[in-house]
């Protein structure tokens, strides 16, 4: 494995390999992985292309803001799903990832000759200038346009997964679980309210779990010992509800959010068999706050 | 997806209720003097009001009750509840 990798961290458990395939290419990467986090550490950059011009593209972030590392997962007519992030997705044992937006292959992409004639493209040049003459629409310029310009394939067969939907009431909920998040859930549960933490990540903690140096201190330790002291508290709480993997998707007038919950999305395809895949959270909060640092 | 809070039953979701439309729309006394028009403005005009409006609202999964309800359309805000029969309460 080549020496991007960051070793020995509390989040990655490298006595445990999880093969995956990318692009139809085996790799291996570690427990506790995104797909990014593996093909970084694979040596793996190149992972789309841009929309128009088809440039070649690179993992920008680590979270839901990720613009770049956009993935098709799986190749089976009812279970393939498109514009996955790279940045979300943990790797499992038997995920087969490819990458979008470029045909033939991300290496060589036949989109990318728009970008070797660029500066013959008006900036508001658009597809639909392949119009004329009419007969070549159907047989030349659309196959061709869909083949370099498709954002991802969706499953043309119905969805085999079993799924799952709850409702819950809470006074307050709390939707990301980094360091804000963690304190104002502590409060609002410790002043005997009802409350749910919600957090998109297998953990919660957000960035500052991640550090451990002494630029980043808080009461004199570093901050992510600090914060974890905070995690152990607040999950002795009894009114409070913590759940990772969990991400906000709507949020409706008198405080009603609906939330995805991945139950199963994260194991080896033999583990996930027979069980729910995603359960919908329908959360009516009689007050919600946003500690996403995102926003 | 908002919340009602029938007169009868409390709080409940929207999606228990039924919207009935425009509240306090007087059925004309005599409609067989009435124009064809004046009838189909009883039937069918209604003011469609972008704001505070006065409405019915049927607890159709619930009691099945009918009463009012003061809704500002624009952001769903329930300003006052009060049964059929009830003074409507001033704006
Ligand atoms: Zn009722």
């Amino acid at each position: 494995m080549s020496d991007l990798r960051v070793h020995k961290t509390k989040y990655i458990n490298e006595t445990k390999r999880v093969s995956f395939k990318y692009d139809g290419k085996n790799y291996f990467g570690y427990e506790g992985d995104t797909l990014a986090s593996a093909l970084l550490a694979n040596g793996v950059h190149l992972i789309g292309r841009s929309f128009k011009y088809h440039r070649p593209r690179g993992i920008m972030s680590c979270g839901s803001e990720e613009p770049n590392a956009i993935c098709q997962i799986g190749d089976k007519k009812d279970l393939t799903e498109p514009n996955v992030r790279a940045t979300e997705l943990e790797i499992y044992e038997g995920l087969e990832a490819f990458s979008q937006n470029c045909w033939p292959n991300v290496k060589f992409d036949i989109g990318g000759i728009n970008n070797l004639i660029s500066p013959l493209i008006p900036a508001g040049f658009y597809y639909k200038t392949f119009m004329w003459p009419k007969s070549f629409w159907k047989k030349v310029y659309e196959p061709l346009i869909r083949m370099s310009a498709g954002l991802g394939k969706s499953p043309t067969e119905p969805d085999p997964d079993m799924y799952d939907h709850k409702y819950v009431h809470y006074d307050v909920l709390v939707i990301g679980g980094g360091l804000s998040g963690i304190i104002s859930a502590k409060i609002a549960a410790k002043s005997n309210l009802k409350t749910l933490l919600v957090d998109d990540k297998k953990t919660i903690g957000g960035s500052t779990i991640y550090q451990s140096n002494d630029s980043f201190k808080i009461d004199d330790q570093h901050s992510s010992k600090w914060l974890e002291k905070e995690i152990n508290e607040i999950s002795k709480i009894d009114n409070l509800t913590v759940k990772t993997r969990t991400s906000i998707a709507a949020y409706h007038r008198y405080n009603y959010l609906l939330a995805r919950e991945n139950l199963t999305d994260h194991l080896s395809i033999k583990d996930k068999k027979d069980k729910i895949r995603q359960r919908l959270w329908k959360i009516r909060a009689k007050k919600s706050n946003r500690s996403d640092r995102r926003n | 997806m908002f919340l009602i809070n029938c007169p009868f039953c409390g709080e409940r979701d929207q999606s228990e209720f039924s919207s009935g439309g425009e509240a306090h729309i007087v059925r004309p006394k005599q409609p067989t003097e009435l124009s064809d028009d004046e009838w189909a403005e009883f039937l069918f005009m209604r003011k469609n009001i972008k704001g505070v409006q006065f409405e019915r609202w049927n607890h159709s999964h619930g009691c099945r009750k009918w009463f009012n309800v003061v809704r500002d359309t624009s952001n769903d805000k329930i300003h006052s509840v009060y049964k059929m029969g009830e003074k409507p309460p001033v704006k």
